[in-house]
């Protein structure tokens, strides 16, 4: 046999043996990618979860805002069963599939915890290595042919992901506790700029509002971009505050946050409508008819909304976590009952109020509070309207009314509207005492047919059905006449009339209500010690009219009428009730 | 025949006079019978009952006629009939244009009647064609070692603690073989049909193999589709048993494959046999690749048919994709057969990535268990694989060059595997010792000396790798 050559040349002879070493790939050699993979996601969730559970107390500060934690446990749990899905029907031993089986499970209990305990840092920690772990897993989703390079190197890959993972997770750890540090810090510093902001608002001269309703619009607007919903009971925040020892310095701003809303709801403060310099309408002499004062509604409205929105405030700082966990939030929660206690205090006192009574019902709270929707009308008629140290006089005290000289009138009526200059009979006041000393009234003094007249017309108000403005419940003239043509009214000259407008609400029964208001006044009228009221009725009833005694001095209290308020649009009916000394009928009659 | 026992040895050493060197493989050693001369096997199917379709019994007489075609026994078999006992082997007689293919194996029927079992047990069990089963190709022209490729599969799969690295995978007792019952095409020589696939005595399957006795060339009229099935655990606790199903078609490399002028019908078998196949393994010999210095003349001729018959079959599997327009990606193998033959130049090849295997296979199958092994395993075939595409890189005859580049189908050059089915060099010596197959001093010594196949299992994990993702 002929041999030839042409053969081939073996170029290589390091051919390797089936099983040799494959020296710096060995590593990628220690098991097949699925158990390397597996063995890398459980050492990443391992190791990832104990770094971010090192650091003792600072640990707590590893917190995110609900329900970022649940969140990323539920794309953790996501990713965690695609894998099992998409890896169900791999052959090959049991630990892999163990592994994303328990790893699925295990991301959606923590999934679950996150969503039970947002504020956790454990929880966290628990979602971060979860989602570490299914991301060291994901590469089980590619495929892998035995003739790829890949097949050595995921092992190396796998240590990679260890070796990025962790530092990775302790950079992420330290960001969320530099962050939580710093939402600490602004917290605090947010707190304390709100109170800077209700206290700027609250201490804006509203009396002047009127001046520029504009204004008061916008400041009213600062309140109502305040939001301090979710701000106070938020755990996480508390157990950091803890953490860095700044838990009195949290409380302390929300205490006087707190505070600040409270203050400004005193009855003396904010806006009010018997500040303002007309009333809701007003009588027009010249043309007989009522006009409408066309700022009232818009003023009124602000005055309401500013109550409202306080109120709003006051009720999103109120902490609802009973836990008692957080030492300064209890310390809290203290401190706001007894600011609320201190409201309940403030509305009560406005409630009293003549003029001003039903801005406590714009308040939020008002019926936890002081337990009513409404004034009685008992209660608006014992209000007093006008208050000073020279007396308290109530438009129910109609014994007292009808004794009431001129000259004391006028003195008490001092620096209210209509009356600026002040009384030239008593000259009991100065231009410094310029405070009104019955606000919501108006004065007028006038010659009509020769006479001269001097009324003191006080309002008060009830909250409108819809909005937050007030729209007029009552009108008490209290009206002083001189003695004749020509005459000029004298300091001692005593009332005329007290004259009567009660708003018939809308959808109320006219008889019905005159029933009540004449209750009502009656009752507020009579004073076992020195008034007496006299039915007219027979039969004790006070609806058709009724006579009131005190010290001698007899008034008669007429039936009602019902009139309507000719020229306002649309035009109100009120129950007019007129109270006149006896004697002098004939002036109430005409 | 060589002395060094690490030396290659060469295939069909000193046999000059039985070897064909011109227009058949160095592999036939056996005389081919006429076409006039029918097996047993195949006569023996003209007696099954179309009365008796659950239990079909047949008697066989070497004397009888064939009086109707084996296609009638199957037209009236019922679709589920009673189980296989006694399956086929793989490749008996060569037979004639009558030679229907069917579920029989002419060797264990031939074995049956020499022993005097004549009832045959036939079962249908299931559809051959299931669409969830995996199509491995294993193509290559005459005499490349395709049918011993299949049959070192079937030896290694065979134990599952002995499947190499398919071990970590499989399921003991994993490994179940189908036949399929075919059904002839008009020409009477393709199976146009796979019909119902029935159970295969593996034993009887991988009997010749087994016992060193020398395969014969699979003819055009006696192609069989196999279904290897694999089983494994699988499920979210692995307490699911799964299956991979893998299809071969051992199909002729001379009739079918590697033809050079395919009519209708060799075009269907084609496609039904790869189209949808998602691995394909073209098997050429490694020394047909890489020749030593030594080859005869005869040998490089051999050498020629055999580089023309892959350019033939890969030109086939072209057509066959453009003619569907088939542009699925499919991954390729190279499977580098006969890999211990000493007529190849990669002797260090042999030295560190057979011989080692072949010497102590019991080491590698016992590392092979474990994962660690396999990662390992396949983190060096695949360095062989790179270092054999840069040999083919360097070869100046650019029949040889050009292989890796024809041989990809979208999946990128092919993973070159070298492998041995069967120690070529101790199959030569033992056919040599023992001409007589049935000399009891032949069967005392191959007794004692399994083959080792080496590295075929390597196709199988692809298979399972393509289609349930193995690795991940």
């Amino acid at each position: 046999m002929k041999t030839y050559g042409g053969g081939h040349t073996e170029s290589h002879t390091d051919w390797p043996e089936p099983l040799a070493s494959t020296g710096i790939w060995n590593v990628g050699a220690l098991a097949l990618p699925a158990t390397m993979l597996s063995i890398c996601s459980a050492a990443v969730f391992a190791m990832v979860f104990g770094f971010l559970q090192l650091g003792g107390a600072r640990q707590e500060l590893f917190v995110v805002k609900s329900p970022v934690a649940a969140i990323v446990g539920g794309i953790a749990a996501f990713i965690s069963w695609i894998i099992v899905y998409r890896c169900r029907h791999r052959p090959g031993r049991l630990w892999p599939r163990l592994w994303g089986l328990a790893l699925a499970s295990l991301n959606s209990a923590i999934a679950v915890l996150a969503l039970i305990f947002p504020d956790r840092s454990w929880s966290l920690a628990l979602a971060v290595a979860g989602l570490s772990a299914a991301m060291a897993l994901t590469p089980r989703l590619g495929k892998l042919r035995p003739d790829s390079v890949w097949v050595q190197r995921v092992g190396p890959l796998s240590l990679a992901i260890v070796l990025v993972m962790v530092p990775s997770s302790c950079a992420v750890r330290s960001a969320i506790a530099k962050n939580t540090e710093d939402r600490v810090e602004r917290r605090i510093q947010q707190f304390r700029l709100w109170t800077e902001k209700v206290e700027e608002v609250t201490s804006f001269e509203w009396s002047r509002m009127e001046e520029s309703p504009e204004v008061a619009t916008k400041k009213l607007g600062k309140l109502a971009q305040l939001s301090f919903r979710g701000e106070i009971d938020d755990t996480a925040l508390w157990r950091s505050v803890d953490t860095l020892g700044k838990n009195m310095e949290l409380a302390s701003a929300m205490q006087g946050l707190t505070a600040a809303v409270v203050a400004g709801l005193a009855p003396d403060r904010g806006p009010r409508v018997s500040d303002l310099k007309e009333a809701a309408i007003r009588w027009n002499d010249q043309d007989k008819r009522w006009e409408a004062y066309g700022q009232f509604p818009r003023l009124s409205e602000i005055t309401g909304s500013y109550r409202h929105e306080l109120g709003r405030l006051f009720g999103e700082l109120a902490s609802r976590d009973e836990s008692g966990t957080f030492v300064s939030l209890v310390d809290y929660r203290q401190h706001y009952g007894s600011q609320r206690e201190l409201l309940r205090g403030h509305l009560n006192e406005t409630t009293k109020s003549w003029t001003d009574n039903w801005a406590a019902f714009e308040v939020p709270q008002h019926a936890e509070l002081i337990g009513r929707e409404r004034v009685p009308l008992y209660d608006v008629l014992q209000a007093p309207f006008v208050n000073s140290e020279a007396g308290t006089f109530s438009p129910g005290q109609l014994g007292q009314l009808m004794s009431l000289p001129l000259q004391r009138t006028k003195a008490l009526a001092q620096g209210v509207a209509g009356c600026e200059g002040g009384s030239s009979f008593s000259g009991e006041t100065s231009p410094a005492q310029a405070a009104p000393k019955a606000p919501g009234c108006h004065c007028q003094n006038y010659e009509e047919r020769n006479r001269e007249y001097f009324r003191l017309d006080c309002y008060s108000y009830s909250p409108r059905q819809t909005g937050t403005g007030a729209e007029l419940r009552i009108e008490m003239r209290l009206v002083y006449q001189a003695g004749g043509p020509r005459r000029r009214l004298r300091g001692d000259s005593l009332p005329a009339e007290i004259y009567f407008h009660f708003l018939i609400p809308e959808g109320a029964e006219r008889d019905g209500f005159g029933e009540e208001v004449m209750t009502a006044l009656a009752a507020a009228a009579r004073d076992p010690q020195k008034t007496r009221v006299y039915s007219a009725d027979k039969g004790g009833s006070v609806a058709g009219g009724f006579t009131v005694e005190r010290s001698g001095r007899v008034s008669r209290v007429y039936r009602p009428k019902v009139v309507g308020l000719r020229g306002l649009t649309p035009e109100p009916n009120a129950l007019q009730v007129r109270v006149v000394p006896k004697g002098s009928e004939g002036m109430a009659g005409g | 025949m060589a002395d060094d026992p690490k030396k290659p040895f060469r295939w069909d050493e000193d046999d000059d006079e039985v070897v064909e060197t011109t227009a058949t493989s160095s592999m036939v050693t056996q005389e081919m019978p006429t076409i006039t001369d029918p097996p047993p096997w195949a006569r023996s199917f003209d007696r099954l009952s179309r009365e008796e379709p659950q239990r079909a019994r047949l008697e066989t007489t070497e004397t009888e006629e064939v009086p109707s075609p084996a296609l009638t026994v199957l037209e009236s078999l019922p679709e589920f009939p009673e189980p296989v006992d006694t399956p086929p082997g793989v490749d008996g007689d060569p037979s004639g244009p009558w030679d229907f293919t069917l579920h029989a194996t002419p060797d264990v029927e031939q074995d049956q009647a020499a022993s005097g079992e004549e009832e045959l047990e036939v079962q249908d069990d299931e559809p051959f064609d299931r669409p969830d089963a995996q199509k491995l190709g294993i193509v290559g022209g005459k005499g490349v070692g395709k049918t011993y490729l299949f049959q070192a599969m079937v030896y290694r799969s065979y134990a599952g603690t002995q499947s190499g690295a398919l071990t970590y995978y499989l399921e003991n007792d994993g490994m179940h073989l189908f036949i399929a019952h075919g059904e002839q095409g008009d020409s009477g020589r393709r199976i146009a049909r796979t019909g119902a696939a029935s159970t295969l005595n593996r034993a009887d399957f991988i009997k010749k193999y087994r016992q060193w006795e020398r395969l014969d060339f699979t003819k055009e009229t006696n192609q069989h589709w196999y279904r290897l099935r694999l089983d494994f655990r699988t499920g979210l606790l692995g307490r699911t048993r799964s299956a991979m199903d893998v299809e071969f078609f051992d199909g002729s490399g001379e009739g079918l494959i590697g033809a050079t002028q395919l009519t209708d019908e060799d075009r269907e078998v084609w496609d039904r046999a790869y189209l949808t196949a998602g691995v394909m393994v073209f098997c050429f010999p490694l020394w047909a690749a890489f020749p030593g210095n030594d080859l005869t003349d005869e040998e490089w001729a051999t050498r020629d048919q055999l580089i023309s018959g892959l350019e033939q079959v890969i030109k086939n599997y072209n057509d066959m994709r453009r003619r569907h327009n088939e542009r699925k990606p499919v991954t390729s193998i190279l499977a580098l057969t006969m890999s211990d033959d000493r007529r190849s130049a990669l002797q260090s090849l042999y030295g560190r990535w057979i011989s080692p295997y072949l010497d102590s296979p019991n080491t590698y199958l016992k590392q092979l268990r474990r994962g660690t092994g396999i990662a390992r395993y396949l983190s060096n075939a695949r360095k062989i694989s790179e270092a054999l595409h840069e040999e083919f890189a360097s070869v100046s005859d650019p029949r040889i060059a050009s292989i890796p580049q024809s041989l990809d189908f979208g999946r990128g050059v092919p993973w070159m595997v070298a492998l041995s089915a069967i120690d070529g060099a101790r199959l030569d010596q033992i056919e040599k010792s023992y001409p007589n197959p049935d000399d009891p001093r032949r069967l005392r010594e191959v007794r004692g000396a399994a083959p080792v196949p080496v590295h075929v299992e390597l196709p199988l994990l692809v298979a399972l790798c393509e289609r349930e993702n193995a690795l991940m």
